[in-house]
This record gives structure tokens, sequence and C-alpha cells, in this order.
């Protein structure tokens, strides 16, 4: 498993990405509970689990990441290998955490997604908790000793395939509607898509990283913008 | 054939055509516009003056039923929340 680069110039922006990604993720969440105690259907109800779950992820990273990076610019040229190892130890866990609330939150958004005519009703629930199960078997298996244990090339190549997903669906409903807003959302998941596509790229150059994060940014932010868009009319 | 309206869809068209026809319609004219039995009806009328979207009025014998402030501010809330589900292609 190869190490993730992350620029030093680059610590603590990643966190506040991730707080503020979270944080729109909440809003959203809060307006699909909105919308699906008016409607009660299970749709609304994935996409509110979804993003509530995809929001506590990356909270989670984003205290995790911050409490590192403040370890380590505490200690300076004093760190020990145990202040240091007890640090990774805590973000490698928030990291694990973040993979598996993840996994589960893009199956949300996929059933969510997941065509209404679909014959056979119950297998994508089925193919959705297989899948979860082998990514909470595997992802232990593939951490290594490497200090770094944010890289997980089956995680970030899993997530990105239920985002492109997600993204011909937005796209096929864009065909069908050629809305601004529509649009946006599918602007929103190609953005997440490239999160994670470029993390899987994060070994060989440490712009990788940077650009993964800026377009996770965006995703969220075109999200945001989304919502204030439609409450200021 | 249009796809079976759910619960929600009724009622957000009872409002509509209430709010439409200058606030306030008779029964048989709602039961016309909403595409509704006289007994379905009922059961939604009751729902909309059990939350305060809707009223029922007397005049000269005559029973009619009005949008309330309530009522149009919750069709102005439903349309955004309606945008903000559209605009992720799973309608409201």
């Amino acid at each position: 498993m190869p190490p993730i680069v992350i620029p030093v110039w680059f610590y603590g922006f990643d966190a506040i990405m991730y707080f503020i990604s979270s944080i729109i993720g909440f809003i959203i969440s809060f307006y699909f509970h909105k919308i699906y105690s008016l409607s009660s259907e299970k749709r609304h109800l994935y996409l509110f689990w979804g993003f509530l779950i995809l929001s506590f992820g990356l909270l989670s990273l984003s205290i995790t990441d911050i409490y590192s990076y403040i370890t380590l610019w505490r200690c300076g040229p004093f760190c020990t290998l145990g202040i240091l190892s007890k640090a990774f130890d805590i973000e490698s866990f928030s990291y694990f955490l973040y993979f598996g609330l993840s996994i589960i939150a893009y199956s949300l958004l996929v059933l969510a997604y997941i065509p209404q005519k679909f014959k056979i009703k119950n297998l994508p629930t089925w193919l959705m908790a297989i899948y979860f199960i082998v990514v909470l078997i595997t992802l232990p298996l593939e951490r290594g000793e490497i200090v770094w244990f944010s890289y997980s090339l089956f995680f970030d190549l899993i997530a990105f395939l239920m985002l492109v997903f997600i993204f011909f669906i937005n796209l096929t409903n864009l065909n069908e509607n050629k809305g601004m807003n529509n649009l946006l959302v599918t602007v929103s998941f190609i953005f997440l898509s490239l999160f994670h596509l470029l993390r899987i790229f994060s070994f060989i150059s440490g712009w990788m990283y940077v650009l993964a994060h800026l377009s996770m940014l965006a995703s969220f932010l075109i999200l945001l913008y989304v919502v204030i868009k439609v409450k200021r009319k | 054939m249009n796809p079976r309206r759910t619960k929600m869809q009724i009622y957000i068209d009872i409002l509509k055509n209430l709010q439409k026809s200058n606030g306030r319609m008779i029964k048989t004219h709602i039961v016309y516009k909403a595409n509704l039995t006289h007994s379905r009806l009922k059961e939604y009328l009751n729902f909309l003056m059990l939350k305060e979207f809707i009223e029922e009025r007397n005049n000269g014998g005559e029973t009619f039923f009005v949008i309330t402030e309530k009522g149009v501010k919750f069709l102005k809330d439903i349309d955004k929340l309606k945008k903000i589900s559209d605009a992720f292609g799973v309608p409201l």
C-alpha cells in the first residue's frame, strides 16, 4: 500500500474542507428530512440518511485531522514516536469510520436513485448489504503498518463507481428536465466522483490530494448554492 | 395514464385550487377541480382544517372553504422543497 502524499502547506486545510462539507451535508439532510415528512417516500428517506451519515463521517474526519495536526504542530522537532503514533491511531480509526460511513451513505444514495420500476425488489438491497460486509471485512486487512492509513484504493474505487452510477442517473434526469438546478446537482456529483478518483492517485503527487479536496469542497458548495438559490426565490 | 397521486399531491392540489379561486370554493367545485369523490374529499378537508391550512365558513346558508395564511405559507414552503427535491431528480 503506497503512502499518501500531503503537502505540508496543506495541513489543516483538508480538515477545514471536511468540516465545511459536513455542515453543508447536514443542511441537505435537514431539507430531505423535511421533504420526507411531507412525502413519506422511501427515496427521500434514503437521501436524508445518506447525507446525514456522510456528514457524520466527514465531521469525524475533520475533528481527528485537526487533533493530529495540532499534536504534530505542538511537539514540533521534539516529537516522540509514542505521541505521534497515538495521534495517528486516532486518525486511522477515524478514517476507518469515514470509509465505512461513506460506503453506507453512498449505498443509501444509490438506493434512492435506483429506478422504481426495478423488478426484483430486494436485489439492490441485498447487493448493497453484501457489498458493505465485504468492505467492512477487507478494509482492516488493507491497512498496513505504514503511518498514513488514509489511503485506500479499494474504498475510493468503490465510492467512485457508486458516484458515477448516481451521476448517470442525474444525467438522465437532466436530459429529461433540462433545469439549471438539475445541472448543478449533476455537476456536484461529478466533483464528488472526482474527489475519490483523484484520491486514488494521491500517492503520485501532493497536488492530487489538494485537487481531490478542492473537488470535494466544490461539490458541496454547489449543493449549498442550489439550496440557497431555491430558498431565496 | 397518469401515475397515482400521493396524499401530499392531493393536499397540494386542493390548496392550489383554493388559492386560484380567490382563496374560496364550495365543496362541489373542490370535488370537481381536485378530481375526488365527495367521501374522499371529506377526509382530505378534515385533515387540512386540522392543520389550519383551510377554514370552513358559512354565508347565507352556503358553506365554502377558504385558504388560510398558514395554508398559503405552506404552499410556498412546499414549492421550495419540491424544487430541491426535483433538483436531485427525486420529485416530491
